[in-house]
């Protein structure tokens, strides 16, 4: 009689993904996440102008995946006006990582847009104090080891006040908007560094906010894709967040909606060289390689089995 | 994209989620996978009207549980409703045919400017110029917390809470309070073609006199 040949050399239970078994041709390996929460809504019915909602936060976390192993994410949806942004999840090995959605943009004759809600943050604090002219607080990016601390999305920004703006951020930085300086919000800033520079999307750019400023007058977090919404083009209705990633809503009468979270995951080519399947209402927005990484960017919530 | 709202026992939103429409199991699988109890809600409904995602109009598509969900909204499990629990204003009530919050007054329909001012429970014909500013209900105006300098320009400052008095340009210039501007004893002409002057006071002659002549194309 031949012996039984052992193929499989680890097993564990996992939060969501059950009991599975490690295959020792397709071994563990490091996975890096960037989770981007939901967009805060824009202030609404503000008599002064509602503050642009504050972009979503940002997680970058690593962590190892199991080939084999099921793991289940959500994406944050974006906020209603006046409303903060929902979280963007991603669970392994009974751990829940977190990436807080934006905070809103406030009104009723209180400028200020959300701060946005890093993963070691929160997203219950509206930025801006309860007054014009401020701006919504930047929020914070959980730091790995391998980031400079510090990083952060700005938030949104209020009665002529722009949005701050946060480090490693571009784009959407807030910007006086109004023909008159008190119709006038502004947008949080982006979040972009090399990786998700390759995915051509822009992530968490803030809301362009204000009352009464015209089309065009009004800035927001400005990107070809992913950034945040528009500013209020007319005195009724704030633009929501465009291309759904993270940005914050509008201000304005009405406020706008908050753009929805994202998570972009990559590995080092050679780490791993199987295609990961999405399932579960899981959406690949995009995918590719860059600088010797496999990535995929995932617009809505799911499933993932490597 | 659909979105779903998770619900904790005592009807509160505590997360919403975005998941892909093809996914048709959606419901089965966030409560599977996540607890509690998940409700579809819809991005375009609003005050329980359907507005089409591309021209923000409303349009005939179905409205979903009266308002888009978010974090913080109650759920009305008997009307099958989503909505803020927090009214925009103190004073608005919850008007159940939409689950949004409206005013004590409706909104005149010819001021379409018009913009809600607690203070005073009614519409202010036109947004402050100032945050600092009372509106009057009677005149229908605002009301700056320090009454402007007689008979002299001035402009607010917000910051200062201060009006700061701008000079007149020439002793002999008046000021009009209408126009909040100085204005001189006598009309400065007008530079046209034939014409083609720009004007300066002077103020010991009392008249105007021309000095750099406006660039003539022809």
């Amino acid at each position: 009689m031949s012996p039984i040949t052992e193929t499989i050399s680890n097993a564990s239970i996992e939060g969501f993904g059950g009991f599975h078994a490690t295959d020792t041709t397709r071994p563990p390996f490091t996975a890096n996440f960037y989770l981007f929460g939901g967009g805060g809504g824009g202030g609404a019915n503000g008599s002064y102008g509602g503050g642009g909602g504050g972009a979503g936060g940002v997680l970058n976390f690593s962590t190892t995946m199991t080939p084999g192993t099921t793991y289940s994410f959500l994406i944050g949806a974006g906020g209603a006006a006046n409303s903060i942004g929902a979280n963007t999840t991603f669970t392994y090995t009974g751990t829940t990582q977190t990436a807080y959605g934006g905070g809103n943009g406030s009104g009723s004759g209180q400028g200020g847009g959300g701060a946005s809600g890093g993963g070691s943050g929160n997203n219950n604090a509206t930025g801006g104090a309860a007054n014009y002219g401020t701006q919504g607080k930047a929020g914070g990016k959980d730091a790995g080891s391998d980031s400079p601390p510090n990083v952060s999305c700005g938030g949104g920004g209020g009665y002529s006040a722009a949005g701050a703006v946060g480090t490693y951020s571009f784009g959407g930085t807030g910007k006086y908007a109004g023909p008159s300086y008190w119709y006038c919000g502004a947008g949080g800033a982006g979040f972009q560094d090399t990786i998700t520079a390759a995915t051509g999307y822009q992530f968490s750019g803030g809301g362009g906010g204000g009352y009464g400023s015209g089309a065009g007058n009004s800035f927001a977090g400005a990107a070809t894709y992913g950034g945040g919404a528009g500013g209020s083009g007319n005195p009724s209705t704030g633009a929501a967040g465009t291309a759904n990633r993270a940005g914050g809503g509008g201000g304005g009468t009405n406020g706008g909606t908050g753009g929805s979270g994202a998570i972009l995951i990559y590995w080092t080519t050679t780490s791993y060289t199987g295609t990961p399947s999405f399932t579960a209402g899981a959406t690949v927005q995009a995918s590719g390689t860059y600088n010797g990484n496999t990535w995929y960017l995932v617009s809505t919530g799911g499933s993932v089995t490597f | 994209m659909a979105h779903y709202a998770q619900i904790d026992k005592n009807n509160i939103v505590i997360n919403v989620t975005v998941i892909s429409d093809n996914f048709t199991e959606a419901i089965e699988w966030l409560t599977d996978s996540f607890g509690s109890t998940w409700i579809v809600t819809s991005y375009n409904t609003r005050g329980n009207v359907h507005y089409n995602p591309e021209t923000g109009e409303p349009d005939d598509g179905t409205p979903v549980h009266y308002n888009y969900a978010s974090i913080g909204y109650l759920w009305d499990s008997e009307n099958q409703a989503f909505y803020s629990p927090i009214p925009t204003y103190p004073s608005w009530v919850l008007d159940k045919s939409t689950y949004t919050w409206v005013p004590p007054v409706p909104k005149p329909t010819d001021w379409p400017n018009a913009i809600w001012n607690e203070p005073t429970v009614c519409w202010a014909k036109n947004p402050a110029p100032f945050f600092s500013w009372s509106y009057d209900v009677t005149t229908e105006k605002w009301n700056p917390p320090l009454p402007m300098p007689a008979g002299i320009k001035a402009i607010w400052s917000e910051a200062k809470q201060a009006w700061i008095v701008i000079p007149p340009p020439y002793p002999s210039w008046t000021y009009n309070e209408y126009l909040n501007a100085w204005i001189p004893p006598e009309e400065a002409p007008s530079s046209t073609k034939d014409n083609p002057w720009d004007w300066s006071w002077d103020d010991v002659a009392q008249k105007w006199y021309p000095i750099n002549p406006l660039v003539n194309n022809d």
